[in-house]
């Protein structure tokens, strides 16, 4: 969010680059192409699973992305804000808000930015930081690791409620050293991650998970921090596009995050997260062991029924309710904030999944049959189809006369007497390059420049005759 | 050495019943003309000392034709001598005076019995005789290979180098006479002599041979070219691979001409850029793809079969292939990737109709996607049937079922060579195992882990 911040401090003095399309408190976090969602979602229940700045954060990604909530939602995160220390925040919604309340028509008068609110907290916030920092130098002073590791803890925790997110991890990252139990390490490592995760900073994230895997290690670690650790590994593969790997962490999750890490992710986005990484990557057995059987992820889908819903009709081929599920799901999915940039990655895969076992147990497939079953005409389904045989993902012919799909029947003799004389091609030229080199080596024959030239050089006097 | 020696000499010659007699008769003619050039030269030694510098380069001038005049009457002698032997039975003898008398391209230029003497001696020359005639031969080829390029008689010079590799050099082993042959094929596009360069090289010995690396790398570039001609990809591949894995710690331009024709060759073979072997240095292939951007551009197009895509890249880059002299080679890259296109929908369908497989190969009607469906089913790279009633055409699988009892030979043919090429290796192998510095490097590395260990048992007592 530093970059946020940046933006919207100048936002405020050019209110005419603040266009309804795109939000200046929000630019970092927003796709290139503006996006126009309609998600059915109830802002106020969706925003209840959240707690702290991931409820602002999302709230905002809401306002920017879906039109129709813009208003409501940047409402809402005003009104979160107020009970942060981040005025700079506050103020760039304020601004966001007024813009959008007024081209919407809407405008209220609480709307207005509380500047003496502002004030006052700037003032307050000055005087805390004041009062940690002269704690933290007495700590220092004194020499005892924990008190410094509190005090620079607290600190930490303090620029991350101004919003000030470089400034804090360099606290937590100071407060590292003076970590003397597994709890404190855990605590530190989270916090780092929960910070940099905020300013997409996924290198960093990325390590400190390893030093969080590390310490969870340790048995006297508790199961709250390692499924703590898990969502937050899961958000990050996810995020790298490691789909299958992600759908595993998140399966794995314990429940009892549920409810005590609202303030990065919800329980319903853990059920969210790893079925459709699930459906999009895991054959049929994983599919059934892992996203239907597992007790504790079973526990997570209870709180999305919809989404168990698409898993039960994806495992039972019902194809045509895995479509409507999943194009009345599109618009809410897409408005998560880590969700959004793999929405239609993951919805492509799990389309041509479905494609793949759909046609795996036939010999031939009534392609007019298919294209009702996946809600397509024929022609675009050919289309389909054809990436998929080309892609390896079915073997199968198609039949676009009579439009039937057959499936490939491999002839493995001839094929291996077809790998079997090509081998023996290959095995020849390459012993004979190899023979040849030898000699080569062996007469001390080779291109070797006088002049030590450096690499990249080309030796001029070495050129074919035309 | 009076006159009267020489016809000893030759007397000598005729008469020579074995080879040892022949020789002694050669050399004893060949010594008089040494000593006769001896004579002249030390003469012209004393001429120089007196002579102030400025004049020397006039001087030698003049010595040089007076060489002339001097080697002319020893040159009658050698066409005496020449006349009065059977190339068939005096090969060798034969050999050497065609080495005295033609040292030079002026010399062959001046005689026409130049090429029809040579070829005289080539092809009935005494097998036995030429075998051990090598490095005299490569020199005479040196001279010939000259005179083409002044001639630009190709056909005749050509013939001549194709006999003097098939009758006079080991075979596998990479002589002179092979870099002469390949560039001078390739220049005049004679593809038929590619028979030569089909029996494959394994060996080289530089002293024997006077080879050069570069002499190397332009054989390979040249024969890969020559295959290039033919069509045969494969080996074309094989050739500009080995001219760009050549050992190296500089990139040589012959390395990067052939990095770019071996990327086309290997598109034309298998579409897709096939890797270099492992042992490639990777400095040389660096700098190939960097200053061939265009080529691993196309390459990447072709892999994906963007035909639209390569074909915009091809009109856009077409002065540098040109330039590179290439641009036939990315024509017939553009020909094969339709052809490519066309068969993978043979992978993808059963049946399609002819508008579709012209919309997908973007040719401009179906009338000519039939066109090119009823070319490539004659020439077996598809298997499919065109009903011209409905436009439609399908796809069958490869009839070859590997059953036939030519296949059965064909396949025997191929282990065979495998095995006999597994057993050179494995010769080569032992060899190497029991030389006697692998031996020495092995034994001592042996001898002193195990006196290391001794070492540590004593310690440990």
């Amino acid at each position: 969010m530093a970059t946020a911040m940046e933006t919207s401090s100048t936002g405020p003095a050019a209110p005419a680059a603040t266009t309804s399309a795109a939000l200046s408190s929000l630019d970092r976090l927003l796709p290139s192409t503006p996006l126009r969602l309609h998600p059915r979602l109830d802002l106020e229940i969706y925003a209840s699973n959240y707690t702290g700045h991931a409820r602002i954060i999302r709230l905002l990604f809401i306002a920017a992305t879906c039109p129709d909530l813009r208003v409501d939602a940047l409402r809402s995160a005003m009104h979160d804000l107020k009970k942060t220390l981040n005025t700079k925040l506050y103020e760039a919604v304020g601004e966001d808000l007024r813009v959008a309340a007024a081209a919407a028509n809407v405008s209220r008068p609480e709307d207005r930015v509380d500047s003496a609110w502002v004030d006052a907290t700037f003032r307050k916030a000055q005087n805390l930081f004041e009062r940690l920092d002269t704690d933290l130098r007495g700590h220092r002073n004194t020499f005892i690791k924990e008190s410094i590791r509190m005090g620079n803890t607290d600190l930490g925790d303090h620029f991350y409620d101004r919003g000030e997110l470089s400034e804090a991890v360099k606290c937590y990252t100071r407060a590292r050293d003076y970590c003397t139990t597994t709890k404190h390490m855990m605590q530190v490592c989270l916090s780092v991650i929960q910070v940099n995760m905020e300013a997409s900073l996924w290198t960093t994230v990325s390590a400190y998970l390893a030093k969080g895997e590390a310490a969870a290690a340790d048995p006297s670690c508790d199961a709250l921090s390692q499924a703590k650790l898990a969502a937050c590994r899961g958000l990050y593969l996810l995020h790298e596009r490691q789909f299958n790997q992600a759908g595993k962490v998140f399966v794995d999750v314990s429940f009892d995050i549920c409810g005590n890490f609202s303030e990065v992710i919800a329980a319903q986005d853990i059920a969210i997260f790893g079925a459709l990484c699930g459906l999009a990557t895991f054959d049929r057995a994983e599919i059934k062991s892992k996203l239907i059987d597992l007790p504790n992820f079973r526990q997570f889908l209870e709180l999305v029924p919809e989404v168990r819903e698409l898993i039960q009709a994806f495992y039972h081929s019902r194809y045509a309710t895995v479509l409507t599920i999943m194009s009345s799901l599109h618009d809410d999915l897409a408005a998560d904030i880590h969700l959004n940039p793999h929405v239609s990655a993951l919805f492509a895969l799990i389309r041509s999944r479905a494609m793949q076992q759909y046609a795996s147990p036939f010999l031939s497939v009534d392609m007019s049959k298919m294209a009702t079953a996946f809600k397509t005409t024929i022609a675009d389904l050919e289309q389909e189809l054809v990436a998929l045989i080309i892609a390896g993902q079915i073997s199968a012919r198609i039949d676009s006369h009579n439009k039937v799909l057959y499936a490939r029947q491999v002839d493995t003799r001839s094929a291996t007497f077809h790998r079997a004389l090509q081998f023996g091609e290959e095995y020849d030229y390459a012993s004979k390059a190899l023979l040849m080199r030898v000699a080569l080596l062996k007469c001390g024959l080779g291109v070797n420049s006088k002049s030590k030239s450096g690499a990249g050089d080309v030796d001029r006097e070495m050129h074919p005759r035309r | 050495m009076q006159p009267l020696q020489i016809e000893q000499a030759l007397a000598i010659i005729q008469g020579a019943t074995s080879l040892s007699q022949l020789s002694s008769g050669l050399r004893s003619l060949l010594d008089f003309e040494h000593q006769k050039l001896a004579a002249s030269l030390k003469m012209q030694r004393q001429q120089q000392q007196q002579q102030q510098r400025q004049e020397q380069r006039q001087e030698q001038q003049q010595q040089q034709q007076s060489l002339m005049q001097l080697a002319e009457p020893s040159l009658l002698l050698v066409n005496t001598a020449l006349a009065s032997l059977d190339p068939a039975v005096h090969t060798l003898g034969f050999i050497w005076l065609l080495r005295v008398k033609f040292t030079s391209v002026e010399a062959a230029r001046q005689d026409p019995s130049f090429i029809p003497l040579l070829h005289a001696v080539l092809s009935r020359g005494d097998e036995a005789q030429l075998q051990l005639a090598g490095y005299l031969l490569y020199v005479i080829c040196d001279v010939v290979a000259l005179y083409a390029h002044e001639t630009m008689q190709f056909e005749r010079t050509i013939a001549i180098l194709v006999l003097a590799i098939q009758k006079a050099a080991k075979p596998g082993l990479l002589t002179i006479m092979h870099v002469h042959l390949s560039q001078l094929a390739q220049l005049a596009q004679c593809f038929h002599v590619a028979h030569v360069f089909d029996a494959d090289i394994v060996e080289i010995s530089p002293t024997s041979t006077s080879l050069k690396i570069v002499h190397v790398l332009s054989y390979y570039y040249y024969v890969g070219m020559i295959y290039c001609g033919l069509k045969q990809w494969r080996r074309a591949m094989h050739f500009f691979g080995m001219a760009v894995s050549a050992p190296a710690n500089t990139t040589s331009l012959i390395a990067v001409e052939s990095y770019r024709k071996y990327v086309l060759a290997s598109l034309l073979h298998s579409g897709k850029v096939e890797d270099l072997p492992k042992y490639t240095s990777s400095n040389v292939v660096r700098t190939a793809k960097q200053i061939s951007v265009p080529y691993v551009e196309f390459a990447a197009l072709f892999e994906k079969l963007s035909l639209a895509e390569a074909a915009l890249l091809v009109a856009s880059q077409s002065s540098v292939f040109l330039e590179h002299t290439n641009l036939g080679l990315v024509k017939q890259c553009m020909a094969s990737l339709t052809r490519r296109i066309v068969q993978r929908l043979t992978q993808t369908f059963i049946t399609l109709s002819l508008t579709d497989i012209a919309t997908h190969a973007r040719l401009s009607s179906a009338k000519e996607a039939e066109h090119l469906l009823v070319q490539m089913i004659e020439s077996g790279e598809i298997h499919a049937q065109i009903s011209q009633r409905d436009g439609m055409v399908a796809f069958k699988d490869d009839p070859n079922r590997f059953e036939s009892a030519e296949t059965v030979a064909a396949v025997d043919a191929k282990i065979r060579r495998s095995i006999q090429l597994h057993e050179h290796l494995s010769r080569l192998t032992a060899d190497i195992l029991t030389s006697s510095s692998y031996i020495k490097k092995t034994e001592f590395g042996a001898q002193g882990s195990a006196q290391h260990d001794l070492d540590d048992m004593e310690a440990s007592f």
